[in-house]
């Protein structure tokens, strides 16, 4: 039958999802006439876990089927293209809890220097540009027309 | 008179044209990229509206509406590579202009397509909002829940992808939308142990995680360089302009497909896209040269342009009348409305009467100026085409995250965020629609209080749904879809195997 595809991984993830908030759901403290607070959401949950459970059926069907369709490895080029997108996650994760240690104009620099080369953006004056010009731009605009305050170097202050 | 010395008053100030022009540039410029899209701007621009008075806000995003609608057309035409879904059918035949040297043909009867297409829709926006509110003022909770569970199934499917997977998308935004506080015993239920998810799920990290950061993660792994039109385009050339037997090719065929268009754009879940490839259909089908179509036919530009222009204001048919929005950037713009307190419904009309004249004359306003900027600019506007997306898409993450922390000053809801991104990108790789899960977000609420209301009415009983005529009406509309597409899928399936 061959490995798991990617639908069959979606069904397999909410089912397991489903499970915890239904959990959560009957821990939850009820009220409300007729309709309850949990009632709409335990209905949902369940209706969650009926269409993954068609879901992963239908997937697993389809492989059985498709069983002589051998499936190939991913190409190292697109082994890439999936490191990029974790690089790219990472980044921005990254750059959200740096926000408030560094401030905005050095987190946002480094993350345009960052996301730049991940792009495959290679012209050096282009990215120093970028990394000057953005956060300025969006501090004046936001801190001076649009009366936002952004966070500022918690760690050098 | 006085509501529309009122509107004027709102509409005819320099801020609010300012902000018009404005969101027109941004649009059809993020419209002429290809990789950027429409939702993905007006996401973006959401947070910013919050800081401005309603018709200001709302002008921007229109402006990025009607000009991203348009300017999808652009790259279509000069590099063959669609800045839009919609403008997929637009490429078909004006990149064909282009090789033989007709660019700026192709080009301008784009930008004059759409804006009478816009007129269309504009006229229908005003002519029959108002009726359908008043007849909408007469629905109670049961019909409520219905028109909430039509418009959500009607999206699930016939959204891009298969049958399951749309309703499975509406399925999951409905459930997420229940999170935090009950809207009726205000109990709080799904919060998972985290004091920040009280309030539910942010609407707009989960507009701009699953329309802008899913989409930098798409374009990080693709990585496309954007092909760059091969030479400058002279606009002033003969070739490049539109003669009279172009008109009366084009003409007959505009109003047809701006008619269909409006009609589309009405019915929720259908969208630009749909437009734009059945008009393109039906005007090849009906047309006395169906071989020149894909060869460069100006008609074929025409069609599809003014057909998927057309939906725009027809959009907002249902968003305002019901508070069912029509397609996914009018689901984002329903944000910008709650906002300022404003929520969509007959009894907007009722209560803001003021709002609505000036909205009705904001869209006008808003297509006058898309021709006089779409036409002025065009020059500058074609090199939109030539941006590199390793200096748009750092600026897009950085603007995705500036603009939930400035909505919401809360980190949680900036991780949150990046977690719909991820939750997009698996959607967009696997095939997933997005738009029933943002639609099904939305329209949750709504879901939730008419069940609830209709079950205290009928103490309990199921009935009311299906004894009340207009209630069972959308019920089995909603039935049918699902039966009728099913069963297309099957056969599809069935043939394919």
């Amino acid at each position: 039958m061959g490995r798991i595809k990617g639908d069959a991984w979606v069904a397999l993830i909410l089912l397991a999802a489903c499970a915890v908030f239904i959990n959560d759901l009957q821990m939850t403290e009820d009220s409300g006439a007729f309709v309850k607070t949990t009632t709409l959401p335990m209905a949902l949950a369940i209706a969650l876990g009926i269409l993954s459970s068609i879901l992963l059926a239908w997937t697993i069907w389809l492989q059985i089927r498709r069983a002589a369709d051998h499936e190939t490895l991913p190409q190292s080029s697109e082994r890439y293209a999936h490191l990029r997108v974790f690089l790219l996650v990472a980044s921005i994760a990254i750059y959200i809890t740096a926000l408030p240690w560094f401030g905005f104009l050095i987190s946002t620099a480094a993350l345009i220097a960052g996301a730049a080369v991940l792009y495959g953006n290679r012209r050096l004056l282009q990215i120093v540009g970028a990394m000057v010009l953005i956060p300025v731009a969006l501090l004046i605009f936001f801190e001076q027309y649009m009366i936002v305050l952004l966070p500022s170097a918690r760690l050098f202050e | 008179m006085e509501l529309l010395i009122s509107s004027f008053q709102q509409v005819f100030i320099l801020d609010t044209l300012a902000l018009i022009a404005i969101g027109l540039i941004v649009g059809i410029v993020i419209g002429a990229i290809p990789g950027l899209n429409v939702p993905l701007a007006v996401a973006i621009a959401l947070p910013i509206t919050f800081k401005l008075d309603p018709i200001g806000g709302l002008a921007m995003l229109v402006g990025i509406y009607k000009g991203g609608t348009y300017g999808g057309s652009l790259s279509a035409v000069l590099i063959n590579v669609p800045g839009t879904p919609a403008a997929a059918a637009t490429a078909l035949d004006g990149a064909a202009l282009t090789r033989q040297g007709k660019a700026g043909k192709a080009l301008k009867m784009s930008l004059y397509a759409s804006i009478i297409g816009e007129i269309f829709s504009d006229i229908a926006l005003i002519v029959f909002a108002v009726p359908v509110a008043i007849f909408a003022l007469k629905v109670g909770p049961p019909e409520t829940f219905s028109v909430g569970i039509f418009a959500l199934t009607l999206v699930g499917v016939l959204s891009q992808g298969n049958i399951l997977k749309g309703i499975l998308a509406g399925v999951l935004g409905l459930f997420l939308s229940t999170f935090g506080v009950d809207p009726l015993t205000g109990d709080f239920r799904l919060t998972l142990g985290f004091q920040s998810l009280s309030g539910g799920w942010s609407f707009i990290a989960m507009v701009i995680g699953v329309f802008a950061v899913s989409e930098a993660l798409v374009q990080v792994e693709r990585r496309t360089i954007a092909k760059s039109a091969t030479g400058p385009v002279r606009l002033s050339d003969p070739n490049h302009q539109l003669d009279r037997d172009d008109w009366k090719l084009c003409l007959p065929v505009i109003g047809r497909s701006s008619t269909i268009g409006v009609l589309i754009g009405a019915v929720p879940g259908l969208g630009a896209a749909v437009s734009a490839y059945l008009n393109y259909g039906i005007t090849r089908n009906l047309s006395k040269r169906p071989e020149k179509f894909g060869l460069g036919a100006i008609e074929g530009v025409a069609a599809a342009e003014s057909g998927n222009n057309a939906v725009t204001s027809a959009t907002f048919v249902p968003l305002l009348t019901l508070g069912v929005p029509g397609d996914v950037i009018t689901a984002i713009m329903l944000g910008a409305f709650v906002v300022h307190g404003l929520i969509p419904g007959p009894g907007l009309f009722e209560e803001n009467p003021n709002f609505i004249a000036a909205f009705f004359l904001l869209m006008v306003v808003t297509t006058a100026f898309h021709l006089v900027i779409g036409r002025l600019g065009m020059p500058l506007f074609v090199q939109a085409t030539r941006i590199s997306n390793g200096l748009m898409f750092p600026a897009i993450v950085v603007l995705s995250v500036t603009g939930v922390f400035v909505a919401t000053n809360n980190l949680f809801d900036v991780y949150a965020m990046l977690g719909f991104g991820v939750l997009g990108y698996f959607m967009i790789k696997l095939e997933f629609p997005v738009a029933p899960l943002l639609i099904g977000f939305i329209l949750g609420p709504l879901v939730e209080i008419g069940l609830r209301q209709s079950m205290i009415m009928s103490r309990g009983s199921l009935d009311i749904f299906v004894t009340r005529p207009l209630s069972a009406a959308f019920l089995v509309i909603a039935l049918l879809t699902v039966i009728v597409v099913g069963r297309r899928e099957w056969r599809e399936f069935y043939k394919k195997e």
